[in-house]
């Protein structure tokens, strides 16, 4: 029987949608810690011990440390300071990520002056732009075995990029399943001081543009008040080079006296370990090297346990 | 709402069912489903369609009234007043603007949206109007979605013409495949070949102040502006081509070729087209009586104005000035360039080499295009060493080379195609071929397109 034009020609139209989306399929299957970031912290089961905040906590805190020492399972669900800022958004994706029937939990809680704090006028134009183009908030899970929204709305390329990534070899980040970021960088030291001073410059310019915000503020102080709810909260400062502390001491001068009322008044412990500053080794003095994460997760285990 | 989106495929895919599945007497209502159609294209952005319903029914109902008085004139130059000055505050509002009321204004190209009306108040004027357009075909016309971020500058006969047999059209399977040939081509270009060949151009370009930042830098910018705005026009054109509505072809081929005046009839051509009819013979008239310099006087303030279209900025200024006086070597036949042209109509071998160097003065101009401004360009220029031509390494690794291989396919299968309506014009050819293309483009487009934070050039202008 002879086919028809038009159906010949429907025939080619399906084989090809068919190929699109098998191809996008197969491209799912080539997903790896190593070629999409921050995409295993959108996916996985629903999480019982938390590790939240900034670039800043996503590098230094490594669950398994914590795990060993604590006997529970941490997933660190830090981001960076462009998405994971306290606010709605964050929050509403932290609640999103925790267990509903979580009520014995740990939350290591990280802060520093940056994480409450917003772009200079930016406060008066709630709500934030920038944290509703966030695309923490265009995802509606943040578990499961795949996320297809998270590969939608973040991820550049086409899907199949992601078979390209898979083979090519010299990934510089990697996302573990526990949520920990491992970034390799170059070790020696006049690589460090390049990338600290340029850095430093960029921070010292970018934080004329920031103060702080009631409104990140008061999120954090909901956020605190929700985790007490599912159990309790340890609220840190990571160590950073002594050129950044002095550099947010110096312009977020009340950052220090709101966070020790904040303690008070919330109930809940505090540490700043600048003391730890000259014991550990950083990627650009912000971001400390992911050979010194044991070491911080260590001793916050440690402080956890004598609290 | 962004072309690559889910919400693109779904207005487009449920826009195409209701307009074919239309029958019979129903079929009148397709005009509305395009009218409706485009307003959803800006759906989430309430004051631009807020803009476009006001400034539309505005215009079409005063061109209406305009057009059944006897006293035109004074309408007409207060229509072209009224909109250019829409159009210049946006230009001179710049940043402020876009500080004040958000960047509402971005999903629509203001310029391109703003010439249809003031062609229509033009030809107001010079009494060009050989009927009353109808309000709803009018409405179609300026806010059809597949042209509303950056073009073509359709003209309200051909349009409107089309739009009148709008209920007779019938589902044709090749005009469809050929849309589908027009998307997959300009996807190719706009999402792999252009964010390829700009990252070329920022590695060979910034902080490259060499011989080969100014002459590759300047080739892989120029391919990143052509790919980038050439694949948008396609891309679009396919989708108006889905509906069995055909757009201007906006580029023929203008890199292979070898003088100015052909690369500008080639290049932008709905635009062009516009400044032809609306800028260039209106001047031309007035400059006619001061001869051959009157017409070059004409052309070189018409590139002024092409380039000022683009920004108030020096180095679009610059930009158009330089593309105006590129014409009097031919308008004023200077001696070198006329025996150049001889030699070339005698030898089919110089006149395709010839496409070379002028590539490469096109590509060096385009910097200046690219350039913050005009001093940015020269800052950077005066650190050239010549003697210098460091790649970078550019050109190294598995991954570079693979990319490179992109940007040539790109352009041989332009070349190619060069006698037929766009790349992927391949309809006639055999099908192993055609399906050997067809895979191998969405193979690289899944691969190594990116989708993401790109925006389309000329959607800011």
């Amino acid at each position: 029987m002879r086919i028809s034009s038009r159906i010949s020609n429907i025939l080619k139209l399906l084989f090809v949608l068919l190929f699109i989306v098998g191809m996008h399929a197969l491209s799912l299957y080539f997903i790896s810690p190593h070629n999409v970031l921050d995409y295993n912290k959108c996916v996985g089961p629903a999480q019982k011990n938390l590790i939240i905040g900034t670039s800043r906590a996503s590098q230094a805190i490594q669950p398994q440390v914590l795990n060993k020492n604590l006997d529970k399972n941490f997933f660190n669900f830090a981001f960076n300071g462009s998405l994971s800022k306290y606010g709605d958004v964050y929050n509403q994706a932290i609640m999103k990520k925790l267990d509903p029937e979580s009520k014995d939990g740990i939350f290591i809680v990280t802060v520093d002056p940056w994480s409450v704090s917003t772009k200079k006028g930016e406060e008066s134009l709630y709500p934030l732009a920038h944290d509703q183009q966030n695309y923490l908030n265009q995802l509606s899970s943040f578990t499961g075995e795949v996320n297809l929204a998270f590969l939608y709305h973040n991820y550049n390329y086409g899907w199949m990029h992601l078979i390209w990534d898979y083979y090519k070899k010299g990934s510089l980040s990697i996302t573990h399943e526990d949520g920990w970021l491992e970034i390799i960088r170059d070790t020696a030291q006049s690589r460090i001081d390049e990338r600290k001073a340029r850095k430093l410059a960029a921070k010292q310019s970018e934080i004329e543009q920031y103060e702080f915000s009631e409104y990140r503020w008061s999120s954090l102080k909901m956020l605190i008040a929700q985790l007490t709810q599912k159990g309790k909260v340890y609220l840190v400062r990571l160590p950073i080079s002594k050129e950044f502390y002095q550099l947010e001491q110096n312009h977020f001068d009340q950052f220090e006296r709101r966070i020790k009322s904040l303690t008070v008044e919330m109930n809940v412990p505090y540490w700043d370990m600048v003391n730890l500053q000259d014991s550990v080794k950083y990627n650009d003095g912000h971001h400390i090297n992911r050979y010194f994460a044991p070491y911080i997760s260590r001793h916050i285990s440690d402080w956890i346990v004598n609290q | 709402m962004e072309y690559y989106s889910i919400s693109f495929a779904g207005l487009l895919l449920i826009s195409l069912i209701c307009f074919w599945s239309l029958d019979g007497t129903y079929r009148k209502w397709r005009i509305w489903i395009l009218l409706f159609s485009s307003f959803l294209f800006l759906w989430g952005n309430t004051t631009a369609m807020l803009f476009v319903s006001i400034s539309g029914i505005l215009n079409v109902t005063l061109l209406r009234w305009v057009l059944k008085e006897k006293s035109r004139e004074r309408w007409a130059i207060l229509g072209v007043v009224a909109n250019a000055l829409l159009l210049l505050l946006y230009k001179v509002g710049g940043a402020s603007w876009s500080h004040w009321a958000g960047d509402w204004i971005l999903p629509l190209g203001l310029s391109f949206y703003t010439f249809q009306h003031i062609a229509s108040w033009v030809r107001v004027r010079q009494e060009d109007w050989e009927e009353i357009p109808g309000t709803l075909n009018y409405l179609v016309y300026t806010v059809y979605f597949p042209k509303m971020l950056s073009g073509p500058v359709e003209k309200w006969e051909g349009f409107d013409g089309q739009l009148r047999k709008v209920n007779e059209l019938k589902f044709d399977d090749a005009k469809f495949i050929q849309g589908l040939r027009y998307i997959l081509w300009g996807a190719f270009a706009k999402w792999t070949v252009a964010p390829l060949a700009h990252a070329f151009y920022l590695m060979l370009w910034t902080d490259n102040p060499t011989l080969s930042g100014i002459l590759l830098g300047g080739v892989f910018n120029f391919i990143y502006i052509y790919a980038d705005f050439s694949g948008y026009s396609n891309f679009v054109l396919g989708i108006s081509w889905l509906f069995g509505i055909e757009l201007i072809q906006n580029f023929k081929f203008p890199l292979f070729t070898n003088q100015v005046r052909e690369f500008w009839q080639r290049w932008h051509i709905s635009f062009t087209q516009w400044i032809l009819d609306y800028l260039f013979t209106p001047l031309t008239f007035h400059l006619r009586s001061f001869g051959k310099k009157g017409i070059a006087l004409a052309i070189v303030l018409s590139f002024l104005v092409v380039g000022l279209w683009h920004g108030l900025e020096s180095n679009y200024i610059a930009f158009g000035l330089i593309q105006g006086l590129y014409f009097l070597p031919i308008l004023l036949k200077w001696n070198w360039s006329e025996r150049l042209a001889q030699a070339k109509k005698k030898s089919l071998a110089l006149d395709r080499f010839m496409i070379l160097p002028f590539f490469l003065l096109m590509s060096t101009t385009a910097l200046i295009f690219s350039s913050a401004s005009w001093n940015d360009f020269v800052l950077h220029v005066e650190h050239v060493q010549l003697s210098s031509f460091n790649v970078n390494g550019v050109f190294s690794g598995f991954s570079n080379l693979i990319f490179l291989c992109l940007i040539v396919g790109f352009l041989w299968i332009e070349w190619w195609n060069r006698n037929s309506l766009f790349g992927l014009d391949i309809a006639k050819r055999k099908f192993a071929v055609r399906w050997m293309l067809y895979i191998a483009l969405l193979l690289a487009l899944m691969t190594w397109g990116e989708f993401k934070n790109v925006g389309t050039l000329y959607a800011h202008f």
